[in-house]
């Protein structure tokens, strides 16, 4: 566990080194003020309440559907194919663990990362709320929603770290997972049949527990469909890691 | 020097009819090769001759397609953590983050080897990189860098080192200084070396055996003294070697 935790956190400082992920989480804070602006400034035109609307759960269907699973790509490429384009992939390899070890670590804290700006987004607008003098009516249910919704970003983020195994150009890996994100987005909305087997659908995970509840075999089957991608995606992912030359 | 070793201790390195050969047709074919502790051993051979391939086998960033490659006792294959605990590497050029600083650079590996921040800055000391700790590595010159990459490869005392062209890019005050702590450690910790050069020179210098490879073979592997006592210089006794195994032509 010593060796696995030494891994993880030397991923997570890599992570926490890149300038940009501040950047972006500023960014993130710039949209929620943004929007609530918006939202007083029309209130004021218009006389309409707007300000009972729930900023959380307004604001989570776009960061978790386009907002988050950007910076997850950013995350696999930057602890992935980066790493093996500029030659110290190997710096991970050359310590005393193993490549499962590495490979778990690497997800993890592209996970980890995904998770921190869910949190982040939460919590600010929470805050913004109060700013705004709203009054964070169903507070513990959008904290459950978010919650829900931190469990589809593994699967999100284990393809992106498969998609890394497949090419070291991160550019390429950026752009694969781009399509294959609005892709399933775009099947989704013309072929609901399809749309309902693929992993992105299940984005907004809260949709299936909170509010109208689907029966429960249908639960069991989108939970073991999520599973399912994930296994594949872990596995297949290790795989190619595994048995990599570098 | 280490011909009590060879009869006595278990080998740190056994490597038995190892082939790694790459899509490309290039590699390593059955390579032998048994290295004791004290033992620094120097592989000669040209550029592309697959030193890089056989240590990089060692350290487990290539499999091998067939044959043995233990180290400490353990299939680096199947028990990479066991077979890594005490080795440590400088392959190629040094992998370093570059937006990292040295002391973050050197962190990364110190965590791992359960080592705090007070190793990392001894192990920085011991390379004079003391004052740049705070420094990002991506504004080091070549030789900082190589200086940085034998840092860590030394982090922690390790009883197994494998450095594939040590002096890349050293001034001459640093080329003697890696010598020397090659030596010192071999000599007064019982450390094993394995050392990848094309300069025959520097082999001489450093090393108490030597391994030729060429085009992908280990054409001899022997004590430097036998190495010296056949040739008048190691220069001499790689191309003898080398025209021995082709007929006489080079």
């Amino acid at each position: 566990m010593q060796l696995f935790m030494g891994v993880f956190r030397g991923e997570i400082a890599k992570l926490a080194a890149r300038k940009k992920y501040i950047v972006f989480l500023v960014i993130e804070v710039l949209i929620c003020a943004i929007v609530l602006l918006v939202q007083m400034a029309v209130e004021h035109a218009s006389g309409i309440g707007l300000r009972g609307l729930n900023l959380r759960m307004m604001l989570l269907g776009f960061f978790i559907s386009i907002y988050i699973p950007l910076i997850i790509f950013m995350g696999a490429c930057d602890l992935f194919s980066s790493e093996v384009s500029e030659n110290s992939m190997r710096a991970s390899l050359m310590r005393p663990a193993s490549r499962f070890k590495v490979f778990f670590a690497k997800t993890f804290a592209v996970y980890l990362l995904g998770v921190c700006y869910l949190f982040a987004l939460f919590f600010v607008t929470v805050i913004l709320e109060i700013i705004g003098g709203s009054s964070l009516h169903g507070f513990f249910s959008s904290f459950g929603a978010y919650l829900l919704d931190a469990i589809p970003l593994l699967v999100m983020a284990l393809m992106a770290v498969f998609v890394n195994q497949l090419t070291r150009s991160s550019t390429l890996v950026m752009l694969i997972c781009i399509i294959v994100l609005v892709g399933s987005y775009v099947a989704n909305l013309f072929l609901p049949q399809v749309g309902a087997v693929l992993f992105t659908s299940y984005g907004q995970w809260h949709n299936l527990w909170i509010g109208t509840t689907l029966p429960f075999g249908a639960m069991i089957m989108k939970i073991g469909m999520l599973l399912g991608y994930g296994m594949l995606f872990f596995c297949g992912g290790y795989y190619i890691f595994e048995r990599k030359d570098m | 020097m280490n011909e009590t070793n060879i009869t006595t201790a278990a080998p740190i390195l056994h490597i038995e009819n190892m082939t790694k050969l790459y899509s490309n047709g290039r590699g390593v074919r059955d390579i032998n090769l048994d290295i004791y502790p004290g033992d620094i051993v120097g592989l000669l051979g040209p550029n592309g001759s697959g030193k890089t391939t056989i240590m990089k086998v060692v350290v487990g960033l290539c499999h091998a397609q067939s044959g043995v490659c233990d180290v400490f006792g353990h299939p680096i294959e199947r028990e990479y953590e066991q077979a890594a605990a005490q080795m440590s590497c400088l392959i190629e050029s040094p992998a370093l983050y570059e937006n990292l600083s040295a002391e973050k650079n050197l962190m990364l590996a110190a965590r791992v080897r359960g080592l705090g921040k007070q190793d990392a800055l001894n192990a920085l000391h011991m390379v004079h990189l003391d004052g740049y700790e705070r420094d990002k590595v991506g504004r080091f010159s070549l030789g900082m860098k190589q200086r940085l990459g034998l840092a860590i490869a030394m982090l922690g005392d390790p009883k197994f080192i494998v450095l594939d062209e040590p002096i890349n890019g050293l001034d001459i005050e640093g080329i003697v200084e890696t010598r020397e702590m090659i030596v010192r450690a071999a000599r007064e910790k019982g450390c094993a070396f394995l050392i990848a050069s094309h300069l025959a020179a520097e082999i001489e210098r450093t090393c108490n055996k030597v391994a030729v490879v060429h085009e992908g073979e280990l054409f001899s592997f022997t004590t430097m003294d036998e190495a010296l006592r056949r040739s008048p210089t190691l220069e001499d006794y790689f191309l003898e070697e080398v025209r021995k195994k082709r007929g006489g032509a080079l």
